[in-house]
């Protein structure tokens, strides 16, 4: 969390440029629809075709990405400093990424299996006490805190705005 | 015309519609500030409990929890960067990160206030000027709603200086991602690579809130577990609400919001007529206003860094459908929205039936609800002048205690709109994609609306297609389409002009 | 806290009591249906529907005939195939239902490769019928349906005519109708009902093709005319419209909302629903709700019912097959 003192202008952090890798991203995904758009055997239908869009779109993609391509060589040197300390920040950002999803895949699979109330619980504690300095200490705070909001979701989820759930082996 | 209106404030006022809209309110703001379950879905929900009531409290329930709602989208888009309904995804762009610099209750008022303010505007325009305003809404064919779309996207796409062709790059494949699933002229399954899931297209909430929201949570998250090490070498505490958060600091002044009048002017203004298009719906609004009111600010550079006009014009502008989403509702029976299906839904459980006979045959129950759309806001108002304080504390704790709820949430709450595991996959990958967005330095915000817009577009695109017989001289042929691309053609120029000095 | 005791004794009787009667229920399960659980009906849309109303209203007057609850679950999504695939794939016992118009049971099988077909479903209560109806502006020169063809007839492929999705209900009609006249006009897919009534009021298109119920303010207030209905009789709210097959084309293809069950849900299953369904909707409440949201609730029989829907499939088969081989 940032400091109250800062200004509300300028909180966030400036956005990386964009570099040579956006530009072959685009370029590749723009070409792929288009490829895709020849190759396939559309059904015919009425007013342009299936493919009318997705091609426009792909086109603009790679009008776009000529500029940008254009654009960096216009000031190349200084846009291709992918340092140490950039790949590994890049690594830690992929692995907390992927932690957060399975987090999420396995907190969902988790209410179907194990019913939503325990699945709550448990999957909120757990990431609550993951992300504490010190989870002990905060285990005081975070065991009332996650029961409570195991309560209200089930009120939520099964009163309020009801969701298909299988049988669960507890609630 | 006075006891008409005497016996409308009759009904407007008896005390079970009175409860009824306060009821619907608070809920509504609840309701919508939960991310995932939007007003539509809360609507929805209540319709069974409609056939019990009468007609004026179930309206008015229903109305309240739609303005209520859309607010409510607002706090969680300002608290924790989730929209908590779609029509919030452009209060994000600057409400969270004002909420990041340590101000969410000068955001959550600036856009209470503005929500207010352009919701109030809109009733009053339904309750006066609908009949011309439908009219012309009634003439937007695909023709001219391709012209607004494409304009729209071009507004969007070219908000950040000097990163246009980043802009539009990010728009495109939004639109792409949009084009996911059936083609709706053909029945062909596009991009679904054999998927049955991919054939039914990608949802609209799981998209938005994975782009915006759940890359957040990812980011922020991962950035708390390392820190937390450091912490502890450091031996320094975190920062908690008592500590870091001075709510003396964050109070927003009555003057000071009244230095956002172009912003909030602009928002109301395009809100209503955008809300009173079928069709088009508070997601575009809110953008659209976005974009605009960033066109016609003294201080545009400050827009997504955190300035609370880009507060005030989304809420303005996406509060602004409330009431203008029932113009063509009353004056024709055709809904605008899928809001505006549900009310309609509601009158026809009520048997009325929506439409010009409306308006002839039951006068009364009209103007008690225009009655109480009025007091409706006020309602919004207070509601949410007593809870907001409470809001602003709360999206001050710790986010290590926010986020895994916030995440549960958006996946229970995504979940809970079709029943669909599906969407849950969509809500997590979205949110894989938005940090590789945000990797690499691509704006969401282009995205998000090329995605809004894609479907619309292309139906627009092909419908005119159709009608003009493959001629491309149809999309100019009508006068509205030709006075939009005039007046996109204006602006455009006048921002080229402006920005040159 | 003298009471405790007691009140612990009672509940143990309670239980004790409880035990062989769970043992009778499971025994006599067959006649325990459908009691057991509360039976889901799935809608294949989202609320606010047509379709969602129908099965609010029998959720909402279910439970004294049934004796359980009726749980409406949307499900949209996939053009109703996800809520058509969750009914299959639920244990065929007679509590999983489908509420849905015949587009994600016929037309989308017969267009799609799914893992089901027609004939997996059986329809077990059919609420509603709705006319597919042939509207045009009352400025169209001569607002019949002779005219329309003429008009059509005049200049083939250029009269524009609109109606909901692709290959939806009210799509099939008006293919069926060129495809027996062998006029060809221009055809305008829309979003459904609400779009459709836009571009005829605002005369974008000539003719328009949807359910009566979502012009009906419309007609009233004299702002479109309706020409032909796609059913087999007029229908009481447009009792002037003649139907197509009066007209001379056997386009006979009504809308209806009717709840499946999954073909392998026993037969015995099936009728006893189709009783307590009926008997739900024959009650003043039913006919009191039906009547305010505009739906004539159709009284057709389990067994006219299955012929019904065998028509609807062969017609629907016959509109599409001549398509796909022209």
């Amino acid at each position: 969390m940032s400091l109250p003192t800062q200004t509300p202008e300028g909180a966030v952090p400036d956005t990386p440029a964009p570099g040579k890798g956006l530009v072959i991203a685009l370029s590749v995904l723009a070409c792929s629809v288009i490829a895709h758009a020849v190759v396939t055997d559309w059904r015919p239908s009425p007013g342009g075709n299936p493919w009318l869009v997705p091609v426009i779109a792909s086109g603009l993609i790679l009008g776009c990405a000529l500029l940008l391509a254009l654009r960096l060589r216009g000031h190349a040197a200084g846009s291709d400093n992918l340092t140490a300390a950039r790949m590994h920040r890049g690594r830690d950002i992929a692995g907390a990424t992927l932690c957060t999803g399975l987090w999420g895949l396995g907190f969902f699979h988790a209410v179907q299996e194990m019913g939503l109330v325990t699945a709550t619980f448990l999957f909120t504690a757990v990431g609550m006490l993951a992300l504490s300095p010190d989870p002990r200490r905060a285990l005081r705070v975070v065991l009332p805190l996650t029961l409570a909001v195991a309560i209200s979701f089930w009120l939520l989820f099964t009163r309020l705005a009801p969701i298909v759930l299988s049988d669960p082996l507890f609630w | 015309m006075l006891e008409l209106l005497i016996s409308a404030l009759d009904v407007a006022l008896s005390p079970t519609v009175l409860i009824a809209v306060l009821l619907g309110v608070i809920l509504g703001v609840t309701v919508g500030a939960i991310p995932g379950i939007s007003g539509d879905m809360a609507m929805a929900l209540m319709l069974p409990f409609v056939f019990t009531m009468d007609i004026a409290p179930a309206i008015g329930m229903l109305m309240g929890l739609y303005k209520g709602s859309l607010f409510g989208g607002s706090i969680s888009a300002i608290m924790f960067g989730v929209p908590g309904t779609p029509g919030a995804a452009a209060t994000i762009l600057d409400g969270f990160p004002l909420k990041q610099a340590g101000f969410p209750n000068r955001a959550l008022h600036t856009g209470l206030y503005s929500s207010i303010i352009g919701d109030f505007t809109s009733v009053l325009v339904l309750i006066f000027i609908a009949t011309p305003l439908a009219v012309l809404a009634l003439q937007f064919g695909p023709r001219e709603f391709f012209a607004l779309y494409a304009v729209s996207i071009v507004i969007i796409a070219a908000l950040d200086k000097g990163r246009v062709a980043l802009g539009f790059s990010a728009a495109a494949v939004g639109i792409l991602l949009s084009m996911v699933g059936r083609d709706p002229f053909s029945g062909a399954a596009r991009y679904a690579f054999g998927s049955t899931d991919l054939a039914g297209g990608l949802g609209l909430v799981p998209v938005l809130i994975g782009l915006f929201a759940v890359s957040e949570i990812m980011l922020q998250a991962g950035r708390i577990f390392r820190e937390r090490f450091a912490h502890l070498e450091a031996g320094v505490r975190q920062r908690t609400a008592g500590e870091g958060y001075d709510p003396d600091a964050d109070r927003l002044s009555l003057r000071e919001y009244a230095t956002l009048w172009r912003a909030v002017v602009t928002g109301a203004a395009t809100g209503t007529f955008v809300g009173a298009l079928p069709g088009a719906g508070a997601t575009l609004a809110g953008f659209l206003s976005y974009g605009l009111a960033k066109r016609v600010s003294r201080n545009s550079d400050r827009f997504g860094k955190g300035s609370l006009e880009g507060v005030a014009a989304p809420e303005a502008g996406n509060s602004a459908t409330a009431g203008a989403t029932l113009i063509p509702l009353f004056a024709f029976g055709v809904p605008g929205s899928g809001s505006a299906a549900l009310i309609g839904a509601a009158f026809i459980i009520q048997g009325i039936t929506p439409g010009p006979m409306m308006i002839e045959s039951n006068l009364t129950i009209v103007y008690a609800i225009f009655i109480l759309l009025l007091y409706g806001s006020i309602f919004t108002l207070i509601t949410s002048k007593l809870l907001l304080p409470h809001y602003a504390r709360l999206s001050m704790l710790p986010p290590r205690y926010i986020l895994p709820v916030v995440l549960a949430l958006a996946i229970l709450g995504t979940y809970a709109i079709g029943n669909s595991t599906f969407d849950v996959w969509v809500l997590l990958a979205a949110g894989i994609v938005g940090v590789a967005m945000r990797g690499v330095g691509m704006p969401i915000a282009p995205v998000a609306l090329g995605f809004i817009l894609g479907p619309g577009l292309e139906r627009a695109l092909r419908q005119s297609l159709i009608l003009g017989f493959n001629e491309p001289g149809y999309f100019f042929s009508g006068p509205i389409a030709l006075s939009i691309y005039g007046i996109a053609a204006t602006l455009l120029l006048v921002f080229v002009l402006v920005g040159r000095e | 806290m003298r009471e405790f005791p007691a009140h612990r004794l009672r509940c143990l009787r309670a239980l004790l009591i409880c035990i062989p009667l769970c043992l009778m229920a499971g025994s006599a399960r067959a006649d325990a249906f459908p009691t057991e659980r509360p039976i889901r009906l799935l809608t294949p849309y989202g609320a606010g529907g047509g379709i969602d109303i129908a099965a609010r209203i029998l959720s909402a007057v279910a439970e004294p005939h049934l004796g359980t609850r009726v749980d409406v679950v949307n499900m949209p999504g996939a053009g109703g195939l996800n809520a058509a695939m969750f009914t299959l794939d639920a244990k065929p016992d007679g509590y999983t239902l489908m509420i849905s118009d015949y587009g994600p049971l016929i037309t989308l099988p017969l267009r799609e490769d799914t893992d089901y077909g027609p004939e997996d479903w059986t329809p077990v209560f059919q609420i509603t019928e709705i006319a597919p109806t042939f509207v045009v502006h009352p400025d169209f020169p001569e607002p019949t349906l002779p005219g329309v063809m003429a008009a059509a007839a005049r200049e083939p492929g250029r009269l524009h005519a609109t109606h909901g999705a692709f290959m939806s209900s009210s799509h099939l009609p008006l293919l069926r109708l060129e495809q027996i006249s062998e006029l060809r006009m221009n055809h305008v897919p829309t979003l459904g009902g609400g779009e459709t009534l836009q571009f005829l009021l605002a005369s974008i298109v000539s003719l328009a093709v949807t359910n009566s119920s979502s012009i009906a303010s419309a007609v009233e207030g004299g702002s479109v005319a309706p020409v032909a209905v796609a059913t087999r009789q007029r229908i009481p709210e447009l009792p002037e419209t003649p139907t197509l097959l009066e007209l001379g084309y056997d386009v006979v293809m009504p809308v209806w909302y009717t709840i499946f069950a999954p073909a392998d849900v026993p037969e015995p299953r099936r009728r006893e629903l189709a009783a307590r369904i009926a008997s739900a909707f024959d009650t003043e409440r039913a006919r009191s709700l039906a009547a305010r949201a505009s739906i004539t609730l159709s009284g057709t029989d389990y067994d006219s019912l299955q012929q019904a829907y065998a028509d609807t499939v062969a017609t629907v088969t016959a509109t599409i097959s001549a398509l796909q081989n022209p």
